[in-house]
């Protein structure tokens, strides 16, 4: 198999409501894959069944070989998601929430340090590493975010709106550091294999 | 609040009332402490099932599972969190009465209070992980709780002995882990017990262990819808 996602009829209904009707879909690996729709499409209702939070009423998928279902655990291993919902812990630093993040993801100490300094430089946030997370803007918590999905080497890395509530500005930023990913592929650094994005 | 109900109810009921069946040179506050030290753990053990609740709330949740540790562990986490909260709790009244002139029953007894204590609170903040999976809104969890707890109380002879309750009361209690955790730490702390200490560890351990497979089992099946 050379999928790096692979659904099959996936479908999710709330109570009655059918939020996603029977999807089919194949992504290749090392795939950029862009799904589009209006408000309520149920693009994060994917993405949540594909990362294991949400139960498929029906149908079959898997990421990166791993069946979402038998093998929630390895499908969990092999991703990255930045959610669409804020998911920081703004009680702490921008410093704890990616060490907390890597700590659950089995990450040495020098790994884990080696690692935070990389994402942190990445999305130019450094200076503000050690300050409560509740003291960041939007964009600098979105930042957080994408730094914190990229740090334990995903396999597959979900974005669902990325860029949503962003001014131009950062959104452009946020822009730059995605393709500052697929650069840092040509200078033989790692580099995640597929992104999923969602508008 | 539980200090009032030790100070107040303790003295109160020791002028108003000599228990018959009370052993000679056992004051009722110290029947009451242990059942106190129960009820101080029992509430706070099972509230501290509101973090599962807040990470909900903050969003902070899906970050928590969707990260590959397993369920376990992050049942584990939680209740070692819970634990060492409500065991300082308890403590606390435990200090206060032997403040007010309790007298503990030896090291040993020392000792086994608290693994008593210990296996009280992993227990029912394994039963408060149940709710906060089940329930998402705080207000829900609040009622839920208050639901539950009120009935493991007062049906576990924290307040009274239980050799005069009616027939049908007592094996109520009997059914309560609780009752088993209060004698636990009765018969460790004062020397006094309803069934035997080795009964009251058995039946502890037993509902602990359940009560972490069950919780994780719930975990298990978490959705994070928002
Ligand atoms: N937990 C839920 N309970 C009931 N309905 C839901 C739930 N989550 C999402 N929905 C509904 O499912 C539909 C798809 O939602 P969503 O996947 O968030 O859309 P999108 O991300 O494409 O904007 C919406 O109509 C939404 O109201
Ligand atoms: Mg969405």
């Amino acid at each position: 198999m050379e999928y790096a996602i692979q659904i099959e009829k996936l479908s999710k209904k709330f109570d009655d409501f059918t939020a996603v009707s029977s999807i089919d879909l194949n992504i290749e690996k090392g795939e950029i894959f862009g799904l589009l729709g209006p408000n309520g499409a149920g693009k994060t209702t994917i993405i949540k069944m594909l990362a294991t939070l949400l139960q498929p009423t029906s149908g079959f998928a898997a990421v990166w070989h791993h069946n979402i279902l038998k093998d929630p655990a390895a499908v969990r291993r092999s991703i990255g998601i930045v959610f669409q919902d804020p998911s920081l812990d703004t009680e702490l630093t921008g410093r704890e929430n990616l060490d907390f993040h890597a700590r659950m993801y089995g990450l040495n100490k020098e790994e884990r340090e080696r690692r935070i300094n990389e994402v942190l430089d990445l999305v130019e946030l450094k200076d503000r590493a050690d300050v409560f997370v509740k003291f960041y803007s939007g964009g600098m918590q979105r930042r957080l975010e994408i730094a914190r999905g990229l740090m334990h080497y995903p396999q597959v890395l979900f974005l669902d709106e990325p860029t949503l509530g962003l001014d131009a500005q950062t959104r452009r930023r946020v822009w730059e550091y995605i393709k500052r990913l697929n650069k840092a592929d040509s200078l033989g650094h790692w580099v995640c294999r597929s992104f999923f994005f969602c508008f | 609040m539980p200090l009032f109900f030790l100070l107040f109810l303790g003295m109160g009921f020791d002028a108003a009332f000599k228990f018959s069946n009370m052993p000679p040179g056992i004051t009722y506050i110290a029947f009451l402490a242990p059942g106190i030290i129960g009820m101080v753990l029992l509430f706070n053990s099972i509230t501290s099932g509101l973090s599962v609740i807040w990470d909900r709330q903050f969003g902070f949740l899906k970050e928590i599972m969707v990260t590959p540790v397993s369920r376990v562990s992050i049942v584990l986490g939680k209740t070692l969190g819970g634990m060492t909260t409500a065991l300082l709790q308890g403590f606390f009244i435990l200090l206060i009465a032997v403040g007010i002139g309790f007298k503990i029953k030896g090291v040993l007894g020392f000792l086994s209070s608290v693994l008593c204590m210990i296996l009280i609170a992993t227990s029912f903040v394994c039963l408060g992980l149940i709710f906060a999976s089940l329930i998402n809104d705080m207000q829900g969890f609040h009622l839920i709780v208050s639901l539950f707890t009120f009935p493991i109380f007062i049906l576990s002879s924290a307040l009274f002995p239980l050799e005069r309750l009616p027939l049908w009361l007592k094996y109520l209690t009997y059914l309560n882990p609780l009752t088993y955790g209060v004698d636990g730490l009765r018969y460790s702390l004062i020397g006094m017990a309803h069934f035997s200490l080795t009964l009251d560890l058995f039946v502890l351990v037993g509902f602990c262990t359940f009560m972490i497979g069950l919780s994780t089992y719930f975990f298990r099946s978490v959705e994070v819808d928002y």
